[in-house]
């Protein structure tokens, strides 16, 4: 099959080579040259706008980090709803409901129907075709990708047959992971600074009740190596937390540990650090501690 | 080996009876004659009273549930200091580490060597022998008792050579598993609220980055069923909690997450909960919520 990949970056640029790596033909677009390029030596094509994107493939793949940047490439003087050929667009960012439903009106004006595909496990389990998949829209349309978006994860969950539920889905993992982030943060500085060599908490506690996201991969991966090279940085995080707090508040969910973690995470946005790694969290308990974690790897 | 059991209630019958089945041979008290009546089945002998098992016994393990339970039992009117043949005390209660360190000056004055060993993993855990074991103290007393508490569980942590340390590691745990616990009653009744099957939400919460021990054992075994029976009470993991945010303030550490999640837990303690499931903190967000969570198995 042919389909269209639009947003190339940390995320989309693996999952558009798994999309490959199964046999389909792909044509790319990103805003940013190099972002391209990987993909560009591999045969994909390039196409010169949204537009253009849509103007060659019926699917359109979309990973795009932030709200704004998905608006104008749907709607733009250059955007997807002004391409001749695209029928079926993929939504793989989280946006939340309330935005993807404004996506999934002005579409399907244009005849587009709009699968909602969010995925989970960051770029590492982007890379290694290990992302939890969440899929919800038309069965139809769901068959239809299928093929196209095996080669992500081994484990797809339909959450639904509109566009949204996987959305809601989305945002409850999200909204679990970076409280694991902020607690973990907090907890390992607690035991550090009580004596403990962090790789025993990680052992220990990843056999443990307090195992979770952050133990399991954050911590090992960006933390004890002092690399804090995860590989999505906080404003990703922010968006995630701010769709969830902002979906939580309209269904009337109480969320006290959820605002806090929100809180937490905006305090250290505000002192400059949006585009750093999500492993710095850790960082600012560290300053707030006045005690730093070991390197241990 | 030989050994005596102080505590055999909800963690205590389970681990003492995973040393029985490793053929080592008991002897056991608790105040609760119910809670001995199933290992005196398996030919267990029993004692009169902490300082009787103190007679008997070199080794005596003690599980009990608060430090108060602990403190009459160790220097109480026939307490366990009255005792003419212990030598070896081996903690396994999360009690923090001001109060194993007035255990071990107490004990030490009477030639008793304390070994710190909290465990990890709740009942079913224990009846499975997959705890996570951790354990710090005096090197050689450690290797001692090994035999013995390696039938717990799997993994098997050294956390320093001082009772205390394991305090710090369990303490560590044990906050993360309770911030797990609040976020993902939170997170689930947005996420059912918003129309998920809460199902679908397991299935993909622990294929992503949102899993945590919550998600992975407590939902499944007694949230989905709405069975809330996961065989601990709130009072445990309330006493855990405010040990871990004592020790994170003396130590100086911010936790902004975890005092939220203590919070959560205090009120629900408040309205009546303290003998409550430990799994029953969801009932509370779903109260707050006005919505109820649907029995899916």
């Amino acid at each position: 099959m042919r389909a269209g990949y639009l947003g190339v970056g940390n995320m989309g640029q693996p999952m558009a080579g798994k999309v490959m790596d199964a046999g389909h033909e792909l044509v790319v677009f990103d805003l940013n040259e190099a972002a391209m390029q990987p993909l560009l030596e591999r045969q994909a094509r390039r196409a010169a706008s949204p537009r253009d994107l849509a103007d060659q493939c019926e699917t359109v793949f979309i990973s795009l980090p932030t709200l704004g940047a998905f608006r104008s490439a749907v709607t733009g003087p250059d955007g997807l709803i002004h391409g001749k050929a695209l029928k079926l667009l993929v939504n793989t960012c989280t946006v939340g409901v309330p935005f993807l439903d404004e996506m999934v009106a002005v579409l399907a004006e244009h005849g587009v129907t709009v699968l909602d595909c969010p995925i989970s496990g960051g770029p590492a389990g982007a890379r290694a075709g290990t992302l939890s998949v969440m899929i919800s829209g038309d069965p139809a349309a769901r068959e239809t990708v299928m093929p196209l978006i095996a080669g992500w994860g081994t484990k797809i969950t339909v959450a639904g047959d509109k566009p949204g539920a996987a959305q809601v889905l989305k945002l409850t993992n999200n909204l679990l992971f970076i409280i694991s982030l902020a607690a973990t943060s907090e907890a390992f500085v607690m035991g550090a600074k009580g004596g403990l060599n962090p790789e025993v908490m990680v052992n220990a506690i990843n056999a443990g009740s307090g195992r979770n996201g952050a133990t399991n991969i954050v911590i090992p991966n960006a933390v004890l190596d002092r690399s804090f090279h995860f590989g999505a940085t906080l404003h990703i995080l922010e968006k995630d937390i701010d769709l969830a707090i902002e979906m939580g508040e309209r269904l009337g969910v109480p969320m006290w540990v959820s605002q806090t973690a929100r809180l937490m995470l905006k305090h250290i946005i505000f002192t400059g650090a949006g585009g750093d790694d999500i492993s710095t969290v850790i960082q600012h308990v560290e300053r707030g501690a006045g005690f730093e974690l070991p390197k241990v790897r | 080996m030989e050994a005596g059991y102080l505590g055999v209630g909800n963690m205590g019958q389970p681990m003492a009876g995973r040393l029985l089945d490793a053929g080592h041979s008991l002897t056991i008290y608790d105040i609760n004659e119910a809670a001995m009546q199933p290992l005196l089945e398996r030919q267990v002998r029993r004692a009169a009273s902490p300082r009787d098992l103190a007679d008997q016994c070199e080794i005596v393990f003690v599980s009990l549930p608060t430090l108060a339970a602990f403190r009459a039992v160790a220097f109480g009117e026939n307490g366990l200091d009255q005792g003419t043949k212990m030598k070896l005390l081996v903690n396994t209660c999360t009690v923090g580490v001001p109060f194993v360190k007035e255990i071990e000056q107490a004990m030490a004055a009477r030639g008793v060597t304390v070994v710190d060993c909290p465990i990890s993993g709740g009942p079913p855990g224990a009846r499975a022998g997959t705890l996570s074991v951790m354990v710090s103290g005096d090197p050689a007393a450690v290797e001692r008792v090994r035999p013995m508490i390696s039938q717990w569980g799997r993994t098997l942590t050294i956390a320093g050579d001082r009772p205390g340390a394991a305090q710090v590691l369990k303490l560590t745990n044990n906050i993360l598993s309770a911030v797990s616990l609040a976020a993902t009653a939170e997170a689930f009744v947005m996420g059912a609220k918003g129309g998920l099957d809460p199902e679908v939400m397991v299935s993909a919460v622990n294929a992503g980055s949102g899993r945590n021990s919550a998600t992975e054992s407590k939902w499944p075994l007694s949230v989905l069923t709405r069975s809330f029976d996961y065989g601990a009470e709130m009072h445990i993991l309330m006493k855990d909690i405010d040990l871990a945010i004592a020790q994170g303030e003396e130590l100086g550490v911010p936790m902004w997450v975890c005092q939220a999640a203590r919070l959560v837990f205090k009120h629900a303690m408040f309205a009546g909960a303290a003998k409550d499931d430990l799994t029953s903190i969801v009932r509370h967000v779903e109260r707050g919520a006005g919505f109820e969570m649907p029995k899916t198995r």
